[in-house]
């Protein structure tokens, strides 16, 4: 009896850590995405300012060039802003709409006005991703410990 | 024929709004398939230009002579449509939107008309003329029939079919169908010739043929002249002096051209400055004059001590 009763309170333990490096882990991905984000966005600036290539040949290259698929499709999908980005869930409401307006609106300026465009996006997104990191350097063990000790919590509270 | 005329037609409606788009896929096949460009204008009537006379086109793609039933076009449609001209990449085309067109997949054109700012930019769109390009395979054959060597001025009106028949002349001397294969060298700033696009000529220039793009004519014919040692130079439309003196030193350098020009009748052809400096210059050996209208015959003429010989 007192077996399963502890391997129930570990089990118990174990989802309250696993709770909490899940949430973690979220803080942990939006970081790596909004690096991306400015990765493609540069790489965009790239393209146009020194290639002109037009947009869809530079999406296709982004694709060659080795960055998810699905994620640069994601991206380029402009066509709802309610919809954009929606399975991203860990991105905040503020991420998704400076990316929004960025993917949505390039292609309508010359070169030099893209180029200031995507610059002044990467600035406010890099500052999404300096507040993502505090964030995630405050919060990560925060999160894991919380988790562990509602664990320990329930489990004493159901022992 | 009608097929190929009807699926020029067809890539043309790619770079409209949806909703014109819809109409305009209403026009009877057969009809469509005549139509030689598409004119959208804020808040205006949908019209389209057919064998040189405009119609207007109602809700459901029937063309009308008289605009009253006629679709108007909104400004958002016309928006949207200027970003599908673009491919949503304005810097892409700035140049070309400078000049009033953008270059379209297949050959065909799109000119643009609106505010343009102090850089030349458009700000404001107010109406958009999308030129459907047709290729006519054989439509230079009577000049190919009598053609040997020297250069070729096509002259004809708007609308006559220069740039159609400068187009096939150019595949048929580089093909070497007249008995020699000629190297061409083509100077195609606007793309009007051979369809370029992102690369990909989509006309038939024939095997033996350069491309220039971007460059002024003059530059072009300079660097034609001196890296691609064509046998022929072709470019569209002669319009300024300096073009005509440019035709003349590749004359001098042995290499012959072939070009068009803008003319209403005969007489215009003494009567415009470049036109009339390249003919009395010697350069030019055969002047092929389009008819304005469909049933009459393109006139063939040598230009002799000041004067036009019939040829053919």
């Amino acid at each position: 009896m007192y077996i399963i009763k502890i391997l129930g309170a570990a089990l118990i333990v174990l989802a309250g850590f696993l709770c909490g490096r899940y949430m973690s882990e979220n803080l942990a991905l939006r970081c790596r995405t909004l690096e991306n984000i400015i990765k493609i966005a540069l790489f965009l600036k790239e393209q146009i300012v020194c290639f002109r290539y037009e947009i869809e040949v530079i999406y296709k290259n982004l694709i060659d060039n080795g960055f998810d698929e699905d994620f640069v499709l994601n991206l380029k999908n402009t066509k709802s802003k309610k919809e954009y980005l929606k399975d991203f869930d860990f991105l905040t409401q503020k991420d998704k709409s400076l990316s929004y307006e960025l993917f949505s609106g390039v292609g309508m300026r010359d070169a030099k006005g893209e180029e200031e465009n995507i610059l002044v996006y990467i600035k406010l997104i890099n500052e999404q991703l300096d507040f993502a990191k505090q964030e995630y350097a405050k919060k990560d063990k925060l999160y894991k410990n919380i988790g562990t000790f509602l664990g320990i919590g329930l489990a004493i509270f159901l022992i | 024929m009608q097929g190929i005329n009807y699926k020029a037609f067809e890539n043309a409606l790619d770079t409209v709004s949806v909703g014109i788009k819809n109409i305009l896929n209403k026009i009877d096949p057969n009809v469509a398939a005549d139509i030689q460009e598409i004119r959208l204008r804020s808040y205006s009537p949908l019209c389209v230009t057919k064998m040189g006379e405009t119609f207007f086109v109602n809700a459901f793609g029937s063309l009308e002579s008289l605009p009253n039933n006629a679709y108007i076009v909104s400004e958002s449609e016309l928006k949207e449509t200027y970003r599908l001209l673009s491919s949503g990449s304005v810097y892409s085309h700035i140049n070309e939107i400078k000049d009033g067109y953008i270059i379209l997949k297949h050959g065909n054109r799109a000119g643009v008309c609106g505010t343009f700012t102090e850089d030349s930019a458009l700000s404001h769109i107010t109406s958009v003329n999308i030129r459907i390009a047709k290729q006519i395979i054989g439509s230079a054959g009577q000049i190919a029939e009598i053609y040997s060597g020297g250069s070729v001025l096509i002259a004809g009106p708007p609308g006559s079919g220069k740039t159609t028949v400068l187009r096939d002349f150019i595949r048929i001397l580089s093909s070497g169908i007249t008995g020699k294969m000629y190297r061409v060298c083509v100077i195609d700033r606007r793309g009007e010739i051979s369809a370029a696009y992102l690369g990909k000529i989509y006309n038939d220039l024939g095997p033996n043929t350069d491309l220039i793009q971007g460059v002024p004519i003059e530059k072009g014919i300079e660097m034609a002249i001196r890296t691609m040692y064509p046998n022929i130079v072709a470019f569209d439309e002669i319009s300024t002096q300096n073009q005509a003196s440019s035709i003349i030193d590749s004359f001098n350098a042995g290499v012959d051209v072939i070009t068009t020009a803008h003319i209403f009748n005969e007489d215009d052809l003494l009567k415009r400055k470049p036109i009339r400096t390249i003919l009395s210059s010697g350069a030019v050996k055969w002047i092929v004059v389009l008819p304005s209208s469909i049933g009459e015959k393109m006139r063939i003429l040598s230009y002799d001590r000041l004067k036009l010989k019939c040829i053919l």
